[in-house]
């Protein structure tokens, strides 16, 4: 991990799968943050108080994606609560959901998690033995992920909004 | 802050087993020694504390809440290693600061079904440090969190089986 960071391969290969999301209109420009040891992508949607987050762990090479109530989610201090209610939503969680009304997710949604953990596995390996994971399985893991969360956003991207809209009552 | 459960006696997965229990014994005894207690209980009062937890987006989250620091204010931009994250602990240590504990990301865990080793490290290096402070709730293994920044459904749900 030496010549290049994890967070700059998680910002290429997620950047590179999710761009469809500002190209075909659906979300406005990517909002990047973070510091040495983390960092998220913001997509929020056009006209709408919620965004697309994904949001890298790097200590952990773990990456979590959410939607959020995009407002809420970028004030300083919050994370998955504010004011008492759930700004940050996983987006498995909500495919979960989905699943119970379209068969196709459940499948789909089983197969992220075992292709995902399949890549996981070689960078946990290191891990344990206190060795940082080399690169190309870091980008194997994100590229992976990626390509699955983009998958989820573009078939299913109307009906996970129309679940956000219902949960925060938009 | 209440504190329920055994933290300690069911935390699965440290990182790399007796390498890190040495690591931790070594750095206990460091601590032990060239600490003096008066100088440290000083430090702690003088320093802002360090958070410290599951899920790094979430642990600033709470150091803000709290006006502590980080390890990211400590790196400056350097980039994390787990050698550096070692370092910082030893570190905090020697300064004698306040370290406090947020605990597992348990809504991740039960998302990803993946546990910090990074975090598991730490606190295997801070076993017996006088100024650790556990700011969260455990309930079983899935359940539980800091009621600042972690979801309040399991809260209530929690505080509902005692």
């Amino acid at each position: 991990m030496e010549d290049e960071g994890t967070i700059e391969i998680f910002l290429e290969e997620y950047t590179a799968q999710m761009n469809f999301l500002v190209t075909e209109g659906f979300c406005e420009s990517p909002l990047v943050d973070g510091q040495s040891t983390w960092s998220s992508i913001k997509y929020k949607v056009v006209d709408l108080d919620v965004a697309f987050e994904i949001s890298l762990d790097a200590r952990d090479f773990i990456v979590s994606t959410y939607i959020t109530l995009f407002t809420e989610a970028k004030r300083p201090g919050v994370f998955y609560v504010s004011q008492g209610r759930v700004i940050r939503l996983f987006l498995g969680e909500i495919l979960k959901q989905l699943g119970t009304q379209i068969p196709s997710v459940r499948e789909e949604l089983k197969q992220w998690k075992a292709d995902t953990g399949k890549h996981f596995k070689r960078i946990d390996r290191s891990l344990r033995a206190l060795k940082m994971p080399d690169t190309k399985a870091v980008r194997e893991l994100f590229r992976t992920d990626a390509q699955w969360v983009a998958h989820f956003l573009r078939q299913y991207g109307k009906e996970i909004i129309q679940y956000a809209r219902n949960y925060w009552g938009l | 802050m209440l504190a329920v459960g055994s933290e300690w006696g069911s935390y699965a997965s440290p990182i790399g087993g007796a390498a890190g229990r040495g690591l931790a014994r070594e750095v206990a005894e460091e601590a032990s020694e060239t600490i003096g207690k008066q100088f440290a209980r000083q430090a702690s009062r003088e320093l802002k504390p360090v958070v410290i937890g599951e899920n790094m987006e979430r642990v600033k989250a709470y150091a803000r809440i709290i006006g502590a620091e980080t390890i990211d204010d400590w790196l400056a931009g350097r980039q994390w290693s787990l050698e550096l994250n070692s370092a910082w602990i030893r570190q905090m240590m020697r300064e004698g600061r306040r370290v406090i504990d947020i605990g597992p990301d348990f809504a991740r865990r039960a998302d990803t079904g993946r546990v910090s080793k990074v975090y598991g490290l730490e606190r295997r290096l801070l076993k017996g440090y006088p100024y650790y402070e556990r700011q969260f709730l455990r309930w079983r293994k899935l359940r539980g969190g800091n009621p600042d920044v972690d979801i309040h459904e399991s809260w209530h749900y929690i505080l509902d089986e005692f």
